[in-house]
C-alpha cells in the first residue's frame, strides 16, 4: 500500500514519495520528527527504530534521515524490518540518504536490517558521517541482490566518514546482479550478498578469511577506523557481520 | 602527442609497475579468472571503478595549482581503504618521482613529499613533462590495464595475440572512463576541493586485495 501523503502527479505517472526524518539528542534529551513512509519510534532510553511504512521504497522515492548527536550523547539506531527495494513504474532510482553529525565523545551504532534489491530495482543509499574528535561510530550494513531465485537489481552504496574534518573513508560501491561485468570477478564474483562494518573512532587489527560461501577482510583505514567487507552467500554474510559486531546477532541492545 | 608522454607510457621506464598485477593474481589463484574472457570481465569492472578513481586523481593533480598536497593525499587515502594498496600506491609514487627527477626535473615534485600516492605523482609529473589532465588520466588507465594484461601473460600463459585483442578492447572501452575522469578531476582541481574526486569501487576486489597482501608466496605484490 502506498501512503496517501504522496501526491499523484497528473498524467498517471507513478507517485514519487519524498520523506525527511530528523533525530537529535542533546543534553540527554531525544527529539525527533518524522512522517510516513519514514517513521521513527523510540524503543529505549538511547535507542530508536526506523520503521518504513507503506511497502517501499520504490523507484523514484527520495528518503532522507538526519541524525545529530551532541557532545557525549549515544544512540543505537535500528530498523524494524528488512528494506525491500522494488522498481518503480517509471524505472527511476530509489534514494535513501543518511546524514549523521556526532559531537565530541558522541557514539552512534547504526545497524539497519538487510536491504534486498529486487530484480529491476535501482537503489542508491548513502551515509555521510561527520565525527568530532573523540566521537565513535559503528555502521553495519548488508545488501542482498534479489529475493530467492532472483539475480537482483542495481545498487550503489556510498559511505563517507570524516573525523575532525579529515576524510577517513570515501567509497561508492557498485553492484548489479543483472550485469555480468559487475557480478563477475571484478565486481561481486557471483555472490548474492555484500556486508560492511565501518568502525570509526577505534582501531582493531587486520583480519580476514575465506570459506566456500564467504570471503571477507578487515582493513585498517588511514585514520582512526577499520572497514570490514564481506562478500558471499546471504546467510554467511549475516553470520560474519553478527560475529564482527559488538552488539551480537540480535543487534538490539 | 608530446614525445615525453610516450616514455611515461612505456613499461621500460623504471617505476616498479611490473611487480603488480592490479588484483589479477588474487583472482587467478582462486580460479575466478581462467582465460581471456575472465581477463576482459575483470578489466570491464575495474576500469570504470578503480580506474576512474586513480585517473581522476591524476587529472586533478595535473591541473591543480597547489603546493599544499595534504588534503589531496588524504582524499586518495580515504578512497583506498585497503592498507596494503595504500602502501603499493605510495611505493609506486615514490619510484615514479625518483625517475621523473632524472627525466623531467622540476621543483613541483618537492611539495608532494617523499611517498606521494602514485596517481598524484603521475599528475604532477605529466604536467612537468608538458602534458595535460587528459594525458594523466589516459596514462593512469593505461597502466592499470597494462598491469592486468601483462600479469595475464605471466600467470595464465595466454596467447599474446588473443590478449592483445583483450588489451585493445579494454583501452577502447576505457576511453569513456578517461573522459569522465578528466571532467571530475579538472572540476575538483578548479574548485580546489578533493572531496569532489570520484570513489567508485567493487567489493570483491577490495576483499581480495587485502587477502592477497595477507597471503604468502604470491608472485605479484598486488
Amino acid at each position: 500500500m502506498r501512503p496517501d501523503t504522496a501526491a499523484l502527479p497528473a498524467g498517471g505517472v507513478e507517485a514519487r514519495v519524498e520523506a525527511h526524518a530528523r533525530l537529535s539528542r542533546h543534553d540527554g534529551r531525544l527529539t525527533w520528527a518524522s512522517s510516513p513512509p519514514l517513521v521513527l519510534r523510540r524503543t529505549g532510553p538511547r535507542r530508536v527504530h526506523l520503521v518504513q511504512v507503506g511497502g517501499g521504497p520504490l523507484g523514484g522515492d527520495r528518503l532522507r534521515l538526519d541524525v545529530d548527536l551532541g557532545p557525549g550523547e549515544s544512540l543505537v539506531l535500528r530498523t524494524a524490518a528488512a528494506t525491500i527495494v522494488q522498481p518503480g513504474r517509471d524505472g527511476g532510482t530509489a534514494r535513501f540518504a543518511v546524514h549523521a553529525r556526532l559531537g565530541p565523545g558522541a557514539v552512534l551504532d547504526w545497524r539497519p536490517a538487510p536491504t534486498v534489491v529486487t530484480d529491476g530495482a535501482d537503489w542508491w543509499a548513502s551515509l555521510d558521517l561527520h565525527l568530532a574528535d573523540g566521537a565513535a561510530a559503528t555502521v553495519t550494513e548488508q545488501l542482498v541482490l534479489g529475493r530467492a531465485g532472483q539475480r537482483g537489481g542495481r545498487a550503489r552504496s556510498d559511505l563517507a566518514a570524516t573525523v575532525a574534518g579529515r576524510p577517513l573513508l570515501v567509497s561508492s560501491t557498485r553492484l548489479d546482479g543483472a550485469d555480468p561485468v559487475l557480478s563477475g570477478p571484478g565486481g561481486s564474483g557471483g555472490a548474492r550478498s555484500v556486508g560492511t562494518v565501518l568502525v570509526c573512532g577505534s582501531r582493531a587489527g587486520e583480519a580476514g578469511g575465506e570459506e566456500d560461501d564467504l570471503r571477507w577482510a578487515r582493513t585498517v583505514l588511514d585514520g582512526p577506523g577499520t572497514l570490514t567487507t564481506a562478500v558471499g552467500a546471504t546467510t554467511a554474510v549475516t553470520r560474519l557481520l553478527a560475529a564482527q559486531c559488538p552488539g551480537g546477532a540480535a543487534g538490539s541492545t | 602527442m608530446h614525445p615525453a608522454l610516450l616514455l611515461l607510457a612505456d613499461s621500460r621506464l623504471p617505476t616498479g609497475g611490473h611487480a603488480h598485477s592490479a588484483g589479477l593474481e588474487a583472482c587467478v589463484s582462486r580460479g575466478l579468472v581462467r582465460g581471456p574472457d575472465g581477463v576482459a570481465a575483470l578489466l570491464a569492472a575495474r576500469v570504470p571503478t578503480t580506474g576512474l578513481v586513480i585517473a581522476a586523481a591524476a587529472a586533478a593533480a595535473c591541473r591543480a595549482r597547489t603546493t599544499v598536497w595534504e588534503p589531496w593525499d588524504a582524499a586518495v587515502s580515504a578512497r583506498t581503504p585497503v592498507a596494503a594498496l595504500r602502501d603499493v600506491s605510495r611505493a609506486q609514487g615514490r619510484a615514479l618521482l625518483r625517475t621523473a627527477r632524472a627525466t623531467w626535473p622540476s621543483p613541483a615534485y618537492d611539495p608532494l613529499g617523499a611517498r606521494p600516492h602514485q596517481a598524484l605523482a603521475l599528475g604532477v609529473v605529466v604536467a612537468a613533462a608538458g602534458g595535460a589532465p587528459a594525458d594523466a588520466a589516459a596514462l593512469a588507465v593505461h597502466h592499470l590495464v597494462g598491469q592486468i594484461c601483462s600479469g595475464a601473460v605471466r600467470l595464465l600463459g595466454l596467447d599474446p595475440l588473443t590478449l592483445a585483442g583483450v588489451h585493445a578492447g579494454a583501452l577502447a572501452e576505457g576511453a569513456a572512463t578517461v573522459t569522465e575522469a578528466v571532467f571530475a578531476g579538472v572540476a575538483a582541481a578548479g574548485a580546489d576541493d578533493p572531496s569532489l574526486l570520484p570513489a567508485a569501487t567493487t567489493p570483491l576486489s577490495e576483499v581480495l586485495a587485502a587477502r592477497h597482501a595477507q597471503a604468502d608466496g604470491a608472485l605479484f605484490a598486488s
